[in-house]
């Protein structure tokens, strides 16, 4: 089984990637618990991780944590550094990209709204096949 | 101690405690003509092409600079050249920066004044040898009375540039605080709309693809689309809504309002999603409410976010919404209270933010912009009202409290005075 966590507040965001990814024959697990992410991270189903900037319930460890400092948690654990992080995000300004991906050490960045599931697809393939080889 | 600027003039060009009784002893001398001195010398300036720019107190303002020059040279012939007289003399320059003489104008006219005084000096005094020293005397006072206003000069100009470097800086500060301000908002406008663009565009271009094939699934991802599409429209509403407001362009109608009638009306419109959530929505007046005013469909759309947020973020319970006049009888308020979720206490501050949420899973499922209360508050101050939220905390419901000018016999004139007009 190749597991996708996708951490997303919207549900309806959350649904989208659902369909792209089954489609393509992943598994997806959503969830808005930061703990709940890392545990899922953390067994060997999970072939990535795709993480919203903004999220506005979600915590880890009793804390409130957005998508960029799970996804620092993610990289710094060593249960877990192995695991692409995919940030999938509407704040698009510019400089967001650059910044984002350098203060959460994540693998990717998606731009939302997404025009293409083969652009989430593609990413994917490309950080999974990374790794294996 | 330091020396001061005067002091050390005086040491430069020999002033001395004999210069000081010479000049003192001409005091009677030159009195009787210092008013024919500032005739003289205003003779020529007001002609002059930039004087206008200056002397834009007419007559009177002539007339106290008259008063000003003759106090000046009657000051050249008091004896007494101490730290009073440096300021004064630092008065008299500054006064002429502020007012944004050229330099050149006061050089010119020191220097009418000596020739003037020496002349006079020549005409009264027929000893040859108390003339010269008079002359040395008047040459020494002038030296130093002309340093010191240059030094006035400078530091007045100085002192006027800092203070408008000063200014700048704080303008300039305003500037860039607006415009992060309008960054930010832009930032935030963005991202809020891409949010449904990714519902949006994501399901259509599934459906379009086949990604889907059962009808009901199918179905249910166009009902999603279209959700996001109508959350978008509001958005784009309530965007358009806040910058009208924001660059002042808002049009309100101040006219005469009932607010219990309209309160009823809101009622109306909100009873069916109160109803559905198996809420009572209750309405009611305490005591007399006298007409407010206001802009009535302005206030309509404020009663019905305030109204709507309440049924929003409750589940149980009810809504009451009464209206009352406060102590003083110049304000309606309103109180639209809930018995729903309550703010924290350090999360009420964030209320009236644009785009802020306080709980993302009652957005979902109940949507709106994140900008309804900025809206509100924006819409009630540009009515002349106040609008402010109380809740004791988590689980202890809301209340929204809206204040209202209330039209005073005065303004019911006024009001309907324009009314009649059109």
């Amino acid at each position: 089984m190749k597991r996708v966590v996708i951490v997303e507040d919207n549900a309806s965001v959350a649904k989208y990637f659902q369909y792209v990814l089954e489609h393509e024959g992943y598994t997806a697990a959503i969830t808005e618990s930061g703990d709940e992410a890392v545990r899922l991270a953390r067994e060997a189903d999970t072939v990535a991780v795709l993480v919203d900037v903004s999220l506005r319930a979600t915590q880890y460890a009793g804390r409130y944590i957005d998508g960029i400092e799970l996804s620092r948690i993610l990289k710094d654990d060593q249960q877990t550094a192995r695991v692409p992080v995919i940030i999938a995000t509407a704040h698009v300004m510019s400089g967001d990209r650059e910044r984002f991906l350098q203060e959460s050490g994540a693998d990717g960045f998606l731009r939302k709204p997404i025009v293409d599931p083969q652009e989430v697809l593609s990413l994917l393939n490309r950080l999974t096949s990374e790794g294996s080889v | 101690m330091q020396e001061t600027f005067l002091e050390e003039m005086k040491r430069y060009v020999g002033f001395t405690a004999d210069d000081a009784a010479m000049l003192a002893s001409l005091a009677s001398v030159v009195e009787p003509h210092l008013p024919q001195l500032a005739d003289r010398f205003y003779e020529q300036i007001p002609s002059h092409s930039e004087a206008a720019a200056v002397f834009t107190g007419g007559e009177a303002q002539i007339a106290r600079l008259k008063l000003t020059l003759q106090r000046w040279a009657r000051g050249l012939f008091s004896g007494v050249y101490d730290d009073a007289y440096a300021l004064e003399r630092f008065r008299i320059g500054y006064r002429h920066v502020q007012i944004r003489l050229a330099q050149r104008y006061v050089i010119a006219a020191m220097h009418g004044v000596a020739l003037f005084l020496r002349e006079l000096l020549d005409r009264e005094i027929g000893d040859d040898d108390r003339r010269r020293r008079a002359h040395n005397s008047l040459d020494r006072i002038i030296v130093l009375d002309l340093g010191l206003i240059c030094e006035a000069y400078f530091e007045g100009s100085l002192r006027e540039l800092r203070q408008l470097n000063e200014r700048l800086t704080s303008a300039n500060r305003s500037l860039e605080e607006a415009n992060r301000v309008k960054a930010d908002f832009l930032a935030a406008t963005s991202h809020e709309l891409r949010t449904p663009l990714t519902s949006i565009i994501g399901f259509s271009r599934l459906l379009l693809d086949a990604y889907v094939s059962d009808p009901a699934e199918q179905r249910d991802l166009l009902a999603d689309v279209h959700r996001s599409a109508l959350h978008l429209l509001s958005l784009v509403d309530d965007i358009l809504d806040l910058s009208r407001i924001e660059a002042g362009r808002l049009e309100i109608t101040l006219e005469l309002v009932d607010l219990t009638a309209l309160i009823a009306e809101v009622a109306t419109l909100t009873k069916v999603q109160a109803d559905a959530k198996g809420l009572a929505l209750r309405t009611g007046a305490s005591g007399d409410v006298p007409p407010v005013r206001a802009d009535r469909s302005r206030m309509r759309q404020v009663l019905l976010n305030v109204i709507g947020n309440a049924i929003k973020f409750t589940d149980r319970g009810e809504i009451r919404v009464v209206a009352a006049t406060d102590s003083d009888a110049a304000h309606v308020l309103v109180d639209v209270a809930d018995t729903g979720i309550g703010i924290a206490p350090e999360q009420q501050p964030l209320l009236f933010e644009k785009f802020r949420q306080l709980d993302a899973s009652y957005t979902r499922k109940h949507g709106g912009s994140g900008l309804g209360l900025a809206i509100s508050k924006a819409l009630i101050e540009r009515m002349g009202g106040r609008i402010h939220v109380r809740s004791e905390g988590r689980g202890m419901g809301t209340t929204v409290t809206i204040a209202v000018p209330v039209v005073t016999e005065a303004r019911l004139e006024r009001l309907e005075a324009t009314r009649s007009e059109r």
